[in-house]
């Protein structure tokens, strides 16, 4: 067996050429390292307890009120926040499809994600303490939607300049005044931007540690599992993370269902 | 088309009334004015960028005239936006909504429309209104099930308009707009997606249903055919100009002017000169004709349709004019051939007839006077009324051309240049000016292209070269060809 491994080692090796496939090692093997190898080692950890397979991590997670209140409380800070977003977002997409020089402002909306987020974070906290506002769950909230508003105007905007004018003007033609063609063929053509838009909110939201901290000194989600792991608690930290990884495949497949052909084409 | 003329002012269904559409200034429907009579069949024909579709447009409301004033029925519906409009359109591209079904497509508009109920209420100052109300489920879908029968589509109610084949999506955009039975149905080159053979199809079920439905169609194409088998009216465009309105059969026959007769079927154009009544000079010989009232020596366009033109062989006496065939191609019903009329000209002529020719061989040409088809030039001169931009330069189109006059600079002059002493260079920079071809038409000997400046000036040009619409081309005249004389009409006015 050994030995003609070897043997086909050494074809291998002698018959090394540099073909396309090749290029894709690097990233290969820095995919296994960095993102299969530690998922590999969240799922084991999970069911570990005391170097032994069990369900002790979820048992103890599910005891665990406080932890569970944190889901709770992220889930609800991250559907306040994605609500806000789109209330926001979705007028303002909206206009800057409309006009030609939109892209140059949604420029200008993307521009502070280049600032770091803990920076940004740290100023906006500053800012609240100049003007003597009590830190809490709204000033969570202001910082969560001043941080992804970004994230939901982009797909919205892409989705929205897109839409073919004919349809409207075919939904005008027909006999719908402006509000009706807004509602009957705008909206629904930009379903798939707001999934995207609200699916790129929700996520980052829940699962955000720092901001929380800073601007509430509240613990959401994100900031219990990385407290669990400082604490030496892998188990229930990986349970945690593993819901976490279920909430973004659901909402992946979700995505994928609702934006037939075009939209998935782009990123947003 | 007897019948037409009986009708009154109260059958117009539609009427533009020197209707402009400026975009930043550039005028792409000038100061037209037609009508269109209920239950026609009217065509807007013209080549690509004519403003044909934006005639549409106009009427459809969604773009506002800068000048002028549209009325549907008589009554005044400028301001009047597209969906209080009683028109409905099939799009180009259909624009059938990807996120409803065939049904919810075709019902997208009556779902929408309000009718009288058939009560009344008055108001506190005792007016009387008709209260509305919505079509019931039953109705629209007995209206979506009668139109779908119409269009040749039933049991397709519940497919994904993305599943339809390029006819059968159309079949649904034109259900979709005929369904809420407007007054008039606006289609802009509904089938320019489809294929031939299909097109065909098309064009014959179109036709049927315009005389089952007895409502007014808009037609836009740039298909010349499809024009003149389809139309009650055609109304032929160029440059954002009616050219020519009139039925098929004369718009083929009499042709207004040279682009007309050059755009729809095939045609031999010549530069000529009326002698007298009933006489006319072109090919370098002289032609008994059936027009008069021109002046005397006026130059004219002479236009002679191929089929029109019979080939003699022999010395027969009967022959007007002798010709050398270059070439003759059997094309099924007849033979297409080609010759140069002899003379120092060399002009050459086109021929549709059932006589077989041999290249190199000497024909003898007959044609009847009254197949010769005589207009006036539109123009005889590029004549244009600016100012001097200095000493010796004169400003044309903003550019700066040298010349030969001395008066100074800002000083009203008329300049006036000859077709063939404008020169024309492949390469824009090369030219004073740019300019874009917006027409060009081929006369027996030389090309006369019309080229657009950027100024929307038109520069008639005769050239030996062929040059394509759309083309970018420079303009350059020799300062002895520029004729400048001082313009003394604006101190009068």
């Amino acid at each position: 067996m050994a030995e003609s491994f070897m043997v086909k080692l050494k074809n291998k090796i002698k018959n090394f050429r540099i073909t396309r496939s090749v290029f894709a090692y690097p990233y290969i093997l820095f995919m296994l390292l960095f993102v299969v190898i530690p998922l590999a080692l969240i799922l084991v950890n999970a069911f570990l307890v005391d170097g032994k397979l069990s369900f002790g991590n979820f048992i103890a997670l599910l005891r665990d009120g406080a932890s569970l209140s944190t889901l709770l409380l992220s889930f609800l800070v991250g559907i306040i926040t994605t609500l806000l977003c789109l209330v926001i977002g979705y007028p303002v997409a909206y206009i800057l499809s409309k006009r030609a020089w939109g892209g140059i402002i949604v420029l200008l909306f993307i521009l502070p994600m280049w600032v770091n987020f803990l920076i940004r974070t740290l100023a906006t906290r500053a800012i609240f303490e100049a003007l003597n506002i009590d830190l809490g769950l709204g000033t969570v909230i202001f910082g969560m939607v001043y941080n992804f508003l970004p994230f939901m105007i982009l797909p919205l905007h892409t989705t929205l300049t897109n839409i073919d004018k004919s349809y409207l003007e075919a939904a005008q033609d027909l006999g719908a005044d402006a509000v009706t063609v807004f509602i009957k063929t705008t909206l629904p053509l930009s379903l798939p931007g707001i999934i995207s838009g609200v699916t790129m909110v929700f996520i980052p939201t829940i699962s955000t540690f720092a901001i929380s901290q800073l601007l509430g000194g509240t613990y959401l989600f994100g900031d219990s599992i990385y407290n669990k792991f400082n604490n030496g608690l892998y188990g229930v930290g990986s349970v945690m993370s593993l819901i976490m990884l279920l909430l973004v495949i659901v909402s992946n497949i979700f995505i994928s269902k609702y934006n037939k052909g075009e939209a998935s084409k782009n990123l947003w | 088309m007897a019948n037409n003329k009986k009708m009154n002012n109260a059958s117009k269904i539609i009427e533009l009334r020197k209707v402009t559409k400026e975009y930043d200034g550039n005028p792409v429907v000038n100061n037209i004015s037609f009508s269109i009579r209920k239950g026609e069949f009217v065509t807007l024909l013209g080549p690509s960028g004519c403003g044909k579709t934006t005639t549409l447009r106009l009427i459809a409301g969604f773009e506002k005239p800068t000048k002028g004033e549209i009325f549907i029925n008589g009554v005044n519906i400028t301001d009047i936006p597209p969906h209080e409009r009683p028109v409905n359109t099939v799009f180009q591209k259909y624009a059938l909504f990807p996120h409803l079904n065939v049904y919810k497509n075709i019902a997208f508009g009556l779902k929408l429309k309000r009718v009288p109920d058939g009560t009344t209420y008055t108001d506190k100052r005792g007016n009387v209104y008709q209260n509305l109300r919505k079509l019931t489920k039953e109705e629209i879908s007995e209206k979506v099930r009668n139109v779908l029968k119409i269009v040749d589509l039933e049991g397709f109610e519940h497919r994904d308009v993305d599943s339809l084949s390029g006819g059968q999506q159309q079949r649904v955009a034109i259900a979709r707009a005929i369904v809420n039975e407007p007054d008039v149905l606006l289609l802009d080159e509904p089938l320019g997606a489809l294929d031939l053979k299909m097109r065909k199809d098309m064009q014959i079920e179109l036709m049927n249903m315009h005389k089952k439905l007895g409502i007014t169609f808009v037609y836009v194409t740039h298909d010349q055919e499809e024009a003149l088998t389809m139309s009650d009216t055609i109304i032929v465009m160029r440059g954002g100009v009616i050219q020519q309105i009139g039925c098929p059969q004369k718009v083929y026959d009499e042709p207004a002017n040279a682009f007309v007769a050059d755009f729809i079927g095939e045609s031999n154009i010549f530069s000529g000169i009326m002698l007298d009544d009933y006489e006319v000079f072109f090919c370098e010989h002289n032609f008994k004709c059936v027009d008069k009232g021109f002046k005397k020596n006026e130059p004219i366009d002479v236009i002679i349709r191929p089929e029109d033109i019979s080939v003699l062989k022999g010395d027969n006496p009967k022959a007007m004019v002798t010709a050398q065939v270059i070439s003759s191609v059997f094309k099924g019903d007849h033979y297409q051939t080609i010759a140069i009329i002899d003379g120092e000209e060399g002009n050459e002529i086109l021929i549709h007839d059932n006589v077989e020719c041999l290249p190199g061989e000497k024909i003898g040409l007959y044609i009847k006077p009254a197949d010769l088809h005589i207009m006036r030039k539109p123009r005889l001169i590029n004549e244009i009324i600016t100012e001097m931009w200095s000493e010796n330069n004169v400003e044309i189109c903003g550019g700066k051309f040298p010349c030969h006059c001395n008066l100074p600079s800002g000083a009203k002059v008329k300049v006036q240049v000859d077709f063939d002493d404008v020169e024309i260079k492949d390469d824009e920079s090369e030219g004073i000016i740019g300019a874009t071809v917006v027409s060009s038409i081929y006369k027996g000997s030389y090309y006369q292209i019309v080229a657009r400046t950027d100024d929307y000036y038109d520069f008639f040009i005769d050239t030996d070269d062929e040059w394509l619409k759309d083309d970018r081309i420079g303009i350059y005249i020799k300062p002895e060809n520029i004729r400048v004389t001082e313009y003394a009409e604006a101190d009068n006015g």
